[in-house]
């Protein structure tokens, strides 16, 4: 058992593509967003994602920057204790959903308007 | 109290370090703020939020029996899922399943309806773009399971959205293409109607720079002629169809459909060197996008094809090849249609071929057929070919007769059934 700080999700495959799944569930997105993210076709996360292929260096790389990591950074290990540390951001994130639906359709449309905007004004990763 | 900002216009000026006196007097506007500034620290952009709104609808629908989508969203616990967030994800659902699992699809798009409409009778109405986005899905996909009456009655409503658009022309002539496309189902068969709401939806679609539309429109117009079995009308617009489509951004599946249509036209006309050209083309394209029964039917329209072209022993195990596929798809309707075909074109090419036991099969399998057809189609359809039988038989089979035949039961799966009548002058009693 990895020792670890925060609590740890239910399940840790040990394997990459497993993990990188865990990651991208842990933050909400989608394959296609990781996709986006990672400049990547959708087909390629998936086939990482269930272990269809084993990922170049140059995947790998790509993988890693969308997360905001370094390659080295990308062992089970490490990606086990991201998955950790991301369930609890989506636990707030999930309760600041809820407070933002409790409040109205304006605000709610507001909000992503807003995050629209934010996220069009920001450099795309590389 | 002055009166509150919109949320946008708040959002902008807290953004901007803009000082707001109104915040001091309003709690709601405060609890707003402080929950979008803590979503704009926890989400990068919009996709994540809708992502964790994706996760509440998720455990509603988890919770929820599938009989029970439609209307679960109008619990009093769910009123906080009353929001455009909801209803865009609601119908993305229902279009993402809309081929795989219609039914759950159609459950999906009803919720997507239902919870526009409670945002509307809440006063919160959502886009009137998003309202009518829902109703045109909504009403789609009851077309798809049959329901042809309530999918005009919601493609009505959709009319009087279509109003509140921007583009209202735009819009009402894709409902007018929608209409057409029911208007040309086999169940209501208005042929008349589908042809005049076609070329309306084409005209303004034109004009509107909406390609990919026009062209269906005119893809649709087409297909209703030939069920009139006005197949030199519908020549010229699908010639038209295979030019445009892909450049109009039409899938390439829509292409190789145009493809061959427009070679069973041809079929028709007896022009067999142009169909067996556009058969093959929609073959080929089917094959690319993997689409083995579309493209065993379309290789079945070459072979008919050169038949007709006097080369019918070529074609013998092409015919059985592709009528196979088809068995094998679970498409009996469509499988004895292509059996008669064979039946046709063996008696063109030999008055005395002996097709004793593929009407025997045709007969047998039109009997039992289990598909979604009408219990009063699959009837008709099976008395027509219990009459071929029998005929066959008694080696009174002609080619006039399976062709008479053939054609009353392709007119039967597009059209309302009609009782089958054998041709005037069979001496020969059921």
């Amino acid at each position: 058992m990895l020792s670890s700080p925060v609590p740890m999700p239910p399940q840790q495959p040990s394997d990459f593509g497993g993990l990188v799944r865990q990651l991208r569930d842990a933050r909400g997105w989608t394959q296609e967003k990781l996709a986006r993210e990672a400049d990547l076709t959708v087909t390629s996360v998936s086939n990482v994602e269930r272990g269809a292929t084993k990922p170049s260096a140059e995947t790998v790389e790509k993988i890693a920057a969308a997360f905001g990591l370094r390659p080295s950074e990308l062992d089970p290990r490490r990606l086990a204790r991201l998955v950790a540390e991301h369930a609890i951001s989506f636990t707030q994130r999930r309760a600041i959903t809820r407070l933002l639906l409790d409040i109205g359709e304006r605000e709610v449309e507001a909000v992503i308007a807003f995050l629209d905007e934010q996220s069009k004004r920001k450099p795309r990763p590389k | 109290m002055s009166e509150c900002p919109h949320p946008a216009k708040l959002l902008q000026l807290v953004s901007d370090g803009e000082y707001v006196p109104h915040l001091r007097e309003c709690e709601k506007c405060r609890t707003f703020v402080d929950a979008a500034t803590k979503a704009v620290r926890a989400f990068s952009d919009p996709s994540e939020l809708e992502a964790a709104v994706r996760v509440q609808i998720e455990e509603v629908l988890r919770d929820t029996p599938e009989r029970r989508w439609s209307s679960v969203f109008l619990d009093s616990r769910n009123t906080h899922l009353h929001r455009s967030v909801v209803v865009r994800d609601l119908r993305r659902r229902a279009d993402e399943l809309s081929g795989a699992n219609p039914r759950q699809a159609l459950s999906l798009s009803a919720a997507a309806v239902n919870v526009s409409d409670a945002m509307v009778a809440a006063g919160n109405p959502p886009a009137p773009e998003l309202r009518f986005d829902a109703l045109k899905l909504h009403s789609s996909l009851l077309r798809e399971m049959g329901a042809l009456d309530e999918a005009l009655s919601v493609l009505g409503r959709a009319w009087a959205v279509a109003d509140e658009t921007e583009h209202r022309e735009q819009y009402r002539a894709t409902l007018s293409l929608c209409g057409a496309i029911i208007y040309a189902e086999p169940d209501l068969a208005n042929f008349r109607e589908a042809i005049n709401l076609a070329e309306a939806a084409a005209t303004v679609l034109d004009v509107c720079g909406d390609q990919r539309r026009a062209v269906i429109a005119r893809h649709t117009k087409a297909y209703a002629l030939t069920v009139m079995n006005r197949f030199e009308a519908a020549v010229p617009l699908l010639r038209g169809v295979v030019d445009e489509i892909v450049d109009a951004g039409g899938s390439a599946h829509d292409a190789a459909i145009a493809h061959a249509l427009l070679a069973l036209c041809y079929v028709r006309l007896g022009l067999y060197g142009d169909a067996l050209d556009h058969a093959r083309i929609a073959e080929h394209m089917h094959v690319e996008l993997r689409e083995t029964v579309d493209a065993a039917r379309a290789a079945h329209v070459a072979a008919r094809a050169i038949a007709g072209l006097g080369q019918f022993a070529a074609v013998r195990e092409e015919f059985t090849r592709t009528a196979d596929i088809v068995f094998q798809a679970g498409l009996f309707d469509v499988w004895c249609l292509l059996r008669l075909d064979y039946i046709t074109a063996a008696l063109a090419d030999d008055g005395g071929a002996d097709v004793r036991a593929d009407a025997e099969g045709v007969a047998r399998v039109a009997m039992t057929i289990g598909t979604t057809e009408s219990t009063q189609r699959r009837r008709f359809t099976a008395e027509a070919c219990n009459y071929l039988r029998l005929i066959a038989t008694r080696d009174m089979l002609t080619y006039e007769v399976a062709e008479y035949v053939r054609n009353y039961v392709d007119r039967n799966a597009k059209q309302k059934p009609v009782k089958f009548i054998p041709p005037s002058g069979a001496d020969f009693t059921m």
